[in-house]
């Protein structure tokens, strides 16, 4: 591979190894192995750069969605593990919560990130914090309907019209 | 494999299936129906899946350790990616799971197409990179720079009217600190002929030796004059400071030194030529009762 390929990994990386973390710290509540996480996420975009494609979704779109998927994989192996270790201790473990970011790095965060977290919240509460807890919190629909006391059949119709609203109000930002 | 008759309530579902949230039964049965080949849902779910992609960018950032980046370059081959048989590549540590690709759909049927894809694709590998990373990288990096920009100008422009306000609210409380002090004496001061509607408040620190004095709706001083107060002891004049007004009428001069040895009998204030004179030489505007 060509030197300017490596260079082209350091700047992909420098450019959105911050928002991948953060994906990945919210997902698996746990730096170090976010940072783990992290790591593979970026060597997988290596093997695969032949994948992406512009028009389904931005690079960091791409490395988000990979990255949700491989902190996916770790959340669930892991979830029989921590469910037991919560049941034996009594008390659920409490999450370790990412470090709030600094200005600097808000500094950093793109008008675009504003402007699709903004999106993001014109979604009526209902329907927004199911699709929060699942997309990013790795929540499956019957965790959320736990989490969300609600029943099962009304978690999948407000994610299935949040969704909906959600690409009107996203429409904008694809790519 | 036939196509399995679609039915309107696998859309209804997939929003949840492309979250990974979907479970059980309804999971399975879905599987097997994207797997089948359903061209309305494994086109909803392509859309689905895009939407997902932007919206994972609303995540806030976390700075990662500085040597991830350091142990991510080592870890980088210094060659082109070999490229293994199919079979060995599935056994590798290196191996894409069935989640690697996640803007396809996650059909184990795509699998081993996608994998296939890649593989060949792989000895194209060289500039893709290169291509994705400045393309996007250059037209975000421009919009961050931007953003940046702004928000440090705003940030200096905030600075700026922070200190701005800072003083202000500093002058402010010393002044009501001075209006309220009890050793505060007022003194009202009355438009004379030249402007009657004129009117001024001094108020008066006898400990402290100092004043402050406010006037309003004073009318603009003729080009080469200000106005001059001034502090009456004993029949003597003495100046208190010139002045101009604001384009409301008004003005505010601050006495930081009163004539201490006697005590004032009258307040004035008179038209004089710009910088003031050591006696009184124009017309009377202001006189205190
Ligand atoms: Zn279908």
């Amino acid at each position: 591979m060509k030197e300017g390929d490596r260079e082209a990994m350091a700047s992909l990386y420098d450019g959105h190894a911050s928002a991948v973390l953060g994906l990945l710290v919210r997902l698996l509540r746990d730096r170090a192995e976010a940072e783990e996480v992290l790591q593979d996420v970026f060597l997988q975009a290596w093997r695969q750069a032949d994948r992406y494609q512009a028009d389904r979704a931005t690079p960091r779109g791409w490395l988000l969605m990979m990255a949700r998927s491989r902190g996916l994989d770790r959340l669930r192996s892991r979830t029989a593990r921590v469910r037991r270790e919560e049941e034996s201790e009594g008390t659920p473990s409490s999450p370790t919560r990412a470090t709030a970011p600094e200005v600097v790095e808000r500094l950093a965060e793109s008008e675009r990130t504003h402007q699709i977290r903004r999106a993001l919240g014109t979604l009526p509460t209902e329907q927004r914090i199911p699709i929060q807890l699942a997309f990013f919190e790795g929540l499956t629909h019957t965790e959320v309907a736990d989490r969300l006391a609600a029943p099962l059949g009304t978690v999948k119709s407000r994610i299935l019209l949040g969704m909906r609203k959600l690409r009107t109000a996203l429409e904008p930002y694809r790519p | 494999m036939n196509v399995s008759p679609h039915d309107p309530r696998w859309q209804d579902l997939l929003p949840v299936f492309a979250l990974e949230a979907l479970e059980g039964e309804d999971r399975r049965q879905l599987e097997e129906h994207l797997a089948s080949g359903c061209a309305t849902c494994r086109a909803e779910l392509e859309e689905l899946k895009r939407d997902l992609a932007v919206l994972a960018e609303a995540v806030s950032s976390v700075e990662p350790s500085p040597e991830i980046r350091q142990r991510l370059m080592d870890q980088l081959p210094g060659q082109s990616p070999k490229i293994v048989p199919f079979g060995s590549r599935l056994n590798t540590a290196a191996a894409p799971s069935a989640t690697d690709d996640s803007i396809a759909a996650p059909s184990s049927g795509l699998l081993s197409v996608g994998l296939w894809r890649g593989l060949a694709m792989a000895a194209a590998l060289t500039g893709v990179l290169l291509g994705l990373a400045t393309f996007w990288q250059q037209r975000e990096l421009g919009a961050v720079r931007y953003e940046r920009d702004r928000l440090v100008g705003q940030l200096e422009r905030n600075h700026g009217q922070l200190e701005e306000l800072r003083s202000e609210a500093k002058a402010l409380a010393s002044e009501v600190s001075a209006l309220t002090s009890r050793q505060a004496r007022q003194v009202v001061l009355a438009g004379l002929e030249e402007a009657p509607g004129a009117k001024a408040l001094a108020y008066v620190d006898e400990v402290q030796s100092t004043a402050r004095f406010y006037a309003f709706d004073l009318p603009a001083t003729p080009s080469g004059h200000e106005y001059q107060l001034w502090v009456i002891s004993a029949g003597v004049p003495a100046s208190a400071g010139v002045f101009t007004v604001e384009e409301d009428g008004s003005a505010r001069v601050e006495i930081s030194a009163l004539p201490a040895e006697r005590p004032i009998d009258a307040w004035a204030v008179t038209i004089e030529p710009s910088g003031g004179v050591p006696q009184p030489t124009g017309p009377m505007v202001l006189l205190s009762s």
